[in-house]
């Protein structure tokens, strides 16, 4: 109550001082003419402000009848007077004392960098770190990964695109592999060695996307967060290999992907399985999460201290200039 | 002697040039300094101070008004003064006891009613006393414009501020004159009110 009486008072004084500039201005005829209208017209209606007025008038005329006085002597100056016993520059006029347009620029600099803060927040980071989005990317992960384990168990779709390939092709892959030595055989990928009728062709590009799913699978392996239950890494790659035939060890993430284990009639890795990889999983989406929060507290904070600097700066400044005029 | 010629004279170290300036201003820079210190020998003082100033900087004059580059000297001076002065404080009584120095003009320029001349003189002590209470910018405005008539420019180029700050410090030491007589109303003669009609 007494900060908004004050402010009050503080309103009426600024404006009380804003009329006798008016009027100080009008007397010296330093108004427009708009001005000078719109002040003739207040006159003719205020018998406060014409008082005002009038009491301004007499103190200009009675000071300019102050009398000029007499000088007490003459200040002609002498060789004495001039020589300084230690030399020292003559006094060159002062500049004006004006600091408050320093802080001016000041104040003006450290509003852009707030307004640069948070325009980096709200159109960079803060999508990025939206919980929403990250949500759905966590879904889509889950998504992927059922899409991935219905393609793995439709072994049809890979003999039916076989028999779209051309006949040469199906003739003479067998014929090659019957040409090659057993030895050599038997250093090919098992990818091409477990070869059978149809989609030939396909697999040299399945067994080469093996390679690099591999190593996508292997960084995702190494990106999971270290607290990562050995639960969720089995379920994945039971997702992604399918389920091993009792007997053999579950393939690793690490490891090579053997297309023997996998279904019947699937000769190799789906393109959608490396997609499951690269997606973001849930281990990956809560390393981002941190990152992210991390650097949102940080331009929290930025965003507050650049707006108290801005604040503080532009009370100094209105103070520095009241003072100076 | 002209007066670029004495002062190009002055720059060229010829003191008796110089001298002649300061017998042709001494009056004016006085009367501004008696305005500003509010005494005499604070006046006197502050007015050798800056022709001493003067004649040692006269060498970078580059033209312009004279007057104006000279007045600037001036209103160094006396802020100097000002702030030596009020390092060293002179009591309260010292400063109620301000003597009117004589009059520059002469005795027929007086009005001739006793009454009248007596009031003037009541209303001019009480106008000197009120400028002493205003801030120095303030006061240096309002002696420049009011007492002495310059214009706003004049008074921008000597004491190197804005318009609109000359403007600001002329309008405040005018209403707080005008305040302070209020207070003092009788120093009006009859038919001459400040307050409102």
């Amino acid at each position: 109550m007494k900060l908004m009486f004050e402010a009050d008072e503080k309103r009426g004084q600024l404006e009380e001082e804003r009329i006798d500039e008016l009027l100080s201005a009008y007397l010296d005829g330093m108004l427009t003419a708009d001005e000078q209208a719109q002040l003739e017209a207040r006159l003719e209606r205020d018998p406060a402000l014409r008082a005002r007025l009038q009491g301004l008038r007499l103190t200009v005329r009675s000071l300019a009848a102050l009398p000029q006085v007499a000088v007490p002597r003459n200040f002609i100056l002498s060789p004495a007077m001039v020589k300084d016993k230690t030399p020292r520059p003559a006094p060159r006029p002062r500049a004006p004392r004006r600091s408050w347009p320093i802080f001016g620029w000041a104040t003006a600099i450290a509003t852009l960098l707030l307004v640069f803060v948070v325009a980096g927040d709200v159109f960079l980071v803060a999508p990025a770190a939206r919980p929403e989005l990250k949500e759905a990317a966590v879904e889509v992960a889950p998504d992927m990964e059922q899409e991935t384990l219905s393609v793995a168990q439709a072994p049809t779709g890979v003999p039916d695109i076989a028999q779209e390939m051309p006949e040469e092709a199906e003739e003479a892959a067998p014929a090659m592999m019957a040409e090659a030595p057993r030895d050599e055989r038997e250093d090919l990928p098992p990818a091409t060695v477990a070869m059978g009728g149809g989609g030939e062709p396909l697999e040299p590009e399945l067994s080469a996307a093996a390679p690099r799913e591999e190593t996508e699978q292997a960084a995702a392996c190494e990106e999971a967060p270290a607290g990562e239950s050995v639960t969720d890494t089995v379920q994945i790659e039971k997702q992604v290999f399918g389920t091993p035939e009792p007997g053999t060890a579950i393939p690793r993430m690490a490891a090579r992907p053997t297309p023997e284990k996998t279904d019947e009639g699937d000769t190799g890795p789906h393109p959608l399985q490396e997609q499951a990889a690269t997606v973001a999983s849930p281990e990956r989406a809560g390393a981002e999460a941190v990152t992210d929060e991390g650097m949102s507290v940080w331009l929290r904070l930025a965003e507050g201290g650049l707006a108290l600097l801005v604040v503080a700066l532009a009370v100094t400044t209105w103070v520095i200039r009241r003072r100076e005029v | 002697m002209e007066e670029q010629a004495l002062i190009q004279a002055a720059q060229r170290g010829d003191m008796s040039a110089f001298n002649e300036l300061v017998l042709h201003y001494q009056s004016q820079v006085y009367n501004l300094a008696y305005r500003i210190m509010g005494e005499p020998d604070a006046a006197a003082d502050a007015t050798q101070e800056a022709f001493i100033s003067a004649y040692r900087a006269i060498e970078r004059y580059r033209g312009g008004s004279f007057k104006s580059w000279l007045l600037r000297i001036v209103a160094n001076a006396c802020y100097d003064e000002l702030r030596r002065r009020k390092r060293r404080p002179t009591s309260s009584l010292d400063a109620l006891h301000v003597v009117d120095p004589a009059p520059a003009g002469p005795l027929v320029n007086r009005p001739e009613d006793p009454e009248a001349y007596a009031q003037r003189q009541d209303l001019n002590h009480a106008l000197h006393l009120g400028m002493q209470t205003l801030p120095p910018e303030q006061r240096m405005a309002l002696v420049l414009s009011d007492v002495q008539g310059y214009s706003y420019q004049e008074i921008a180029d000597i004491t190197q501020a804005s318009l609109g700050t000359v403007k600001s410090r002329l309008s405040r030491a005018r209403a707080k004159m005008r305040d302070y007589l209020l207070a003092q109303e009788e120093l009006f003669p009859h038919g001459q009110r400040l307050k409102s009609e």
